[in-house]
């Protein structure tokens, strides 16, 4: 089942100096429980197709199909210093008027899995970038989104957390049966989190390549994958069409 | 108590301390001796003695709480005032890109004019007594409010707002969940610079007609050459507005403390 579809998105910005084309004849779409990731070179337009499906822009042209609601994660976690753990995690729910036991115990279920609930009284200011990192995405998956949308999640985190917290994201979206989309620089990033990867041109952007992610491993992980031999193959050839 | 680094902060905060009494002891007695052997004229100049003699005798005749009293209770009005309406101002203009681009250049002005300037004019408009003092102090205070509080509250981060956003917040919920929450050290400060503001209006409100208030004393005072008066009353304004001041500052702290 389709949780998203684009069809022949096109962005143009008008600005002091013209008009400027972004995105151009952008189509694809992502099924239930799946994880693209979408990479391009720096200045493509990436987070301009993030606000475009998650409709705080319009796009010019072209057409985009959202079946349930969207969640959003960003580079930075964006937790507030004035609200502990647990009163940030129900920051969607306070601002969509749709708190109730179940969602409550959603929660908890989640804190506890990722073994976070100890530190549900304290300030964010007194965690780890890797824990503030999970406990955001805990706030978004609080809201129950269809989509979740992941611009460069894990770029502020060190090498190492960054490798073992999007292990931990990684089960959390297939734990949670959301469809994602991931936005990222890093190469390596992209064919361990997602099942197909999406390469994008310099501006205006256009579709290079739809990749497929197929490994020969017996533990679907970022981890495992990234220690697969088809890795560096998928490597070399994402780092070919961006260099072309 | 056997941490070294703390016995050492410790020992450092008593030297701060105790050189910043016998710097105050050394100037009191340094003055009362100059007025005393008449180095300094003691016409012109007073002294401690008499200085606390006299206020001795307005706390005896409690006539000093009146004065202290009414400035205070002025001084606290246009605080209040000032800053709650310049906070509210401020949101308005948050709320509204357009229209705190249209008044930007007239708030610049007023914030540029002393506003002591148009204290006279203010008291003419509003009437003298509690009214018009408490009015000069608000504005003041005012365009200053508007001016900081708005320039915090835009500088909250795009992406902050962007994550409210994407769970459907309502522009009034930006503003209570993310804006003045985020901003609240930032209010805090406000409020502490209004202290002083405040303060300015009320005795400039006073020097220019008043029958109460510090201000009134300061300038009875020196129209009667009592040099006494005058200096009891400049004593008495630092010691009040001090205090006024510390109360905020252990809000602030406290409210520091628990967000780092």
């Amino acid at each position: 089942m389709k949780k998203l579809e684009m069809k022949n998105v096109k962005k143009t910005f008008y600005t002091e100096i013209g008009a400027l084309d972004v995105l151009d004849d952008i189509s694809f779409d992502l099924e239930e429980g799946e994880i693209i990731a979408i990479v391009g070179p720096s200045g493509s337009g990436k987070s301009t197709l993030l606000n475009i499906i998650s409709k705080l822009l319009d796009p010019t042209e072209g057409e985009i199909i959202v079946d349930g609601d969207i969640g959003y994660m960003f580079q930075r976690d964006h937790l507030f210093n004035w609200r502990t753990v647990w009163k940030n995690i129900l920051i969607g729910l306070e601002i969509k008027k749709d708190m109730d036991d179940q969602k409550l115990e959603k929660i908890k279920d989640l804190l506890k899995k990722y073994d976070l609930s100890d530190f549900i009284n304290n300030y964010p200011q007194e965690l780890s970038g890797g824990m503030r990192q999970r406990i955001a995405l805990i706030r978004t998956l609080a809201t129950d989104p269809d989509v979740l949308l992941l611009d460069e999640p894990f770029s502020a985190l060190d090498y190492q957390t960054r490798i073992t917290v999007s292990d931990d994201i990684h089960r959390m979206i297939k734990d949670s049966h959301v469809s994602a989309i991931l936005v990222t620089h890093d190469i390596s990033e992209a064919i361990a989190m997602a099942d197909r990867v999406i390469v994008l041109s310099h501006r205006p952007a256009r579709l290079k390549k739809i990749i497929p992610i197929i490994t020969d491993t017996t533990e679907n992980t970022p981890y495992a994958k990234r220690l697969s031999k088809e890795f560096r193959i998928y490597f070399d050839e994402i780092w070919g069409l961006l260099n072309e | 108590m056997n941490n070294p680094y703390l016995i050492e902060k410790r020992k450092k905060a008593i030297i701060v301390l105790m050189t910043q009494i016998i710097l105050l002891v050394v100037f009191l007695v340094s003055w009362e001796l100059c007025s005393r052997f008449e180095i300094i004229d003691s016409f012109l100049f007073s002294r401690p003695s008499k200085i606390a003699a006299l206020l001795k005798r307005y706390i005896e005749t409690k006539e000093i709480y009146k004065h202290i009293g009414i400035s205070v209770l002025e001084t606290l009005l246009g605080l209040m005032i000032g800053t709650l309406v310049g906070i509210g101002i401020a949101i308005v203009l948050w709320w509204n890109k357009t229209l705190a681009k249209i008044c930007d250049p007239f708030l610049v002005v007023f914030n540029a004019l002393p506003k002591t300037a148009l204290a006279p004019i203010i008291i003419i408009w509003i009437g003298t007594g509690i009214k018009g003092i408490t009015a000069v102090a608000i504005s003041i205070s005012l365009v200053l409010t508007i001016i900081s509080a708005h320039s915090a509250f835009v500088q909250v981060e795009e992406e902050k707002i962007k994550m409210l956003q994407s769970f459907k917040a309502s522009k009034w919920q930006i503003l209570t969940k993310l804006i003045l929450p985020a901003n609240l050290t930032n209010l805090v400060s406000i409020v502490k610079i209004n202290i002083g503001m405040s303060w300015v209006g009320v005795i400039v409100g006073e020097f220019i007609v008043s029958r109460y208030g510090i201000g009134y004393l300061i300038m009875y005072g020196s129209q009667v050459f009592n040099m006494d008066l005058v200096m009891m009353g400049v004593i008495v304004l630092a010691i009040i507005s001090f205090l006024m001041y510390e109360v905020v500052n252990w809000i602030e702290k406290k409210i520091r403390r628990k967000r780092n």
